[in-house]
């Protein structure tokens, strides 16, 4: 049996003149437009903003918005007719002039949230980051956005992995290392100093490791993961691969680990704990793109 | 005190239809007063020119037209002093005249790069003295060096660039010939305006401080419509009003939770007939125009339910109107607005 009702009369309802049923036909799965001409179609699932006839950039809530601007796309890109391939993250300092692409991930069309970590950060820096829709051939513009980045302690990475080293850490002297000969002759009162192009960092490090678990457990020690961090740490300071290293203070660099990285147990916690030493040496230039890509931070 | 030998700098191939100057260097000897040019042709062996100068500047000038172009010569230079002794000759030096080349960059028509890797080809015209090598300098409006390209030995003439939208810029090429002789298309100014992808979306940025990191995130949105029968007007506009026509969305309607809103801006609105339709699994919903409301019928599991926006608009083919159809919780608000 068919009911038919219309918003007539005694039926009406004020606000929306509609018979107060609520059989909905639910989620739509198609939306059909036809007989006229149409400017722009905008789809949302807030139903609580209020009216206006003033067109609105994409919202949290948009699920698309046709534009028909030669084309049928209704995403939250003006395409001009070209096919998206990739993304592009980018960032620079909000003081320099140079982008860093520190990531790239390809475009699929049935993904719509795209996140990535940039651990390529000093502290207390203001940074500047954009995103690009990128075809075959065009960089798309950027879409940008100001944060001021902020952490505490001293942490070591690489692309796949961070530790944070924060307790009863230890950092030793940072030495800046540059190449110099002294040249005495016999026919000068002075001698002459010739400089190498060599300029680089090394220092070395120290700190207790302790896990996230332990540290939640109120005193208790979480022998396996105590364990198990250990391994980890050490085998990724053994990797022979480059790492950034920073801290709250400022530092920043890219360091390969050289000497023997050490474990020291603390004998009055029966060895459930231990120390961590390193030494290590700046090996490259942590705001160049290249160089970043060349020791595979990027 | 004697004069020494002078030695004649290495000649540029010149234009000879330009003056010239011939350098020269005199180490130690009396003081130089004035000096004495000598020009042969290379293969008569005959004497072309020999003048003397007064001036105590180690060059000659050679003035304009003296020589001819594509034609080697040789020459040499001797140096006299205040008792009108003579220097020994020099070497001689060999060279050739050569009308200029003309350098041009050929496709910055109407001083427009339309692309983001922009090819800069270039035109190199040789009188005589062919192409060595170039290379292109870009520059900014202001003259500041950006980028170079690569010396390149071809006798193709390109360089790729990677511009900015909606940038000024400058390009040069420069060419260096066989002879040694460096020449520029000087700097030309052009603009970068090529139709690139702009993301519409907000970026949000997180600090993870506990990471000592940043999240990037961004909602990126590539749906499709599916559509027969329309044609696009003017870039703004899809005309479906060729009987048959019609525009479908299906993408992205599944992450739709239980409400939502489509919003139409469009004209040419039929009366009485359907020009939207919301469809699901368990009914549709038709949206018309007539007697100055607009209309919603939902069907939905045998029911029907009609739903009109609640005051009168007018609404004449050419206006262009705002219409918002809310549905929420299987009710359907309808409001409309005509916009300019």
């Amino acid at each position: 049996m068919i009911l038919f009702l219309i918003s007539l009369g005694i039926f009406a309802f004020d606000d929306y003149g509609v018979f107060m049923t609520n059989n909905g036909i639910g989620v739509p799965t198609s939306i059909e437009a036809s007989n006229s001409i149409i400017d722009e179609v905008h789809i949302k699932q807030d139903t609580s903003l209020t009216f206006t006839s003033q067109k609105e950039n994409w919202l949290p809530s948009t699920i698309g918005i046709a534009k028909f601007q030669d084309d049928l796309h209704y995403g939250n890109f003006t395409l001009y007719s070209q096919e998206i391939t990739h993304l592009k993250f980018k960032k620079r300092l909000t003081n320099s002039l140079q982008w860093i692409t520190f990531s790239t991930v390809v475009f699929d069309k049935d993904v719509t949230t795209y996140e990535t970590i940039d651990r390529l950060i000093e502290a207390d820096e203001e940074y500047q980051y954009g995103i690009c829709a990128s075809t075959d051939t065009i960089e798309g513009d950027l879409k940008t956005a100001t944060i001021t980045t902020s952490f505490d302690g001293m942490f070591i990475s690489d692309k796949d992995s961070y530790y944070k080293l924060i307790y009863n850490y230890n950092l030793g002297d940072i030495v800046s290392n540059q190449g110099n000969s002294i040249i005495e002759t016999l026919g000068s009162v002075y001698p002459t100093i010739m400089y190498s192009s060599t300029n680089y960092q090394t220092g070395s490090l120290q700190c207790m490791l302790i896990s996230d678990t332990t540290l939640l457990a109120g005193g208790a020690i979480d022998i396996k993961v105590e364990k198990a961090l250990r391994k980890q740490i050490m085998t990724f300071l053994t990797n022979k691969k480059a790492k950034l290293l920073k801290d709250s203070s400022g530092n920043f660099m890219v360091i390969s680990i050289v000497g023997m990285p050490k474990l020291t147990p603390h004998n009055e916690l029966s060895q459930q704990l231990y120390d961590l030493s390193f030494e290590f040496i700046e090996i490259c230039d942590a705001t160049n793109e290249d160089s970043l890509i060349l020791v595979d931070l990027i | 005190m004697a004069l020494t030998t002078p030695l004649l700098l290495p000649i540029v191939s010149f234009d000879s239809t330009q003056s010239y100057e011939f350098i020269f260097n005199s180490i130690g000897g009396s003081q130089v007063l004035r000096n004495n040019l000598e020009i042969y042709n290379n293969s008569t062996n005959t004497l072309v020119y020999n003048q003397n100068i007064e001036s105590f500047q180690f060059k000659h000038t050679l003035p304009a037209n003296t020589l001819t172009n594509t034609t080697t010569y040789k020459a040499r230079i001797r140096t006299g002093d205040v008792y009108n002794n003579w220097s020994s000759w020099s070497s001689y030096s060999l060279f050739t005249c050569y009308q200029p080349a003309v350098v041009s960059i050929t496709n910055l028509i109407g001083g427009i790069a339309n692309n983001q890797n922009y090819t800069f080809t270039g035109n190199y015209q040789s009188f005589g003295d062919d192409i060595s090598s170039y290379l292109f300098v870009l520059y900014d409006e202001n003259g500041v060096q950006l980028d170079v390209s690569p010396i390149t030995y071809s006798s193709t003439i390109e360089a790729t660039f990677a511009l900015q939208n909606q940038t000024n810029y400058k390009i040069e090429l420069k060419t260096y010939s066989q002879s040694g002789v460096t020449i520029s298309s000087g700097l030309i100014s052009f603009m970068a305006v090529y139709l690139a992808p702009i993301m519409g979306a907000e970026l949000q940025l997180t600090n993870l401080s506990t990471q000592g990191a940043v999240e990037v995130e961004i909602i990126a949105v590539d749906y499709t419509a599916t559509a027969s029968g329309y044609t696009f007007t003017s870039s703004e506009w899809i005309d479906l009003t060729v009987s048959g026509a019609i525009v479908s969305f299906v993408e992205g309607l599944n992450t739709i939770n239980n409400n939502y809103s489509i919003k139409l801006y469009f004209k040419n609105i039929p009366t009485s007939t359907t020009f939207l339709k919301i469809i699901s699994g368990y009914g549709n919903i038709e949206i018309s125009y007539c007697e100055n409301r607009f209309h919603a019928w939902q069907t939905a599991m045998g029911l029907v339910s009609h739903f009109v926006n609640n005051a009168d608009i007018t609404v004449t083919s050419s206006d262009m109107v705002c219409l918002e159809i809310k549905y929420i919780d299987g009710l359907i608000d309808v409001i409309a607005e005509i916009y300019i």
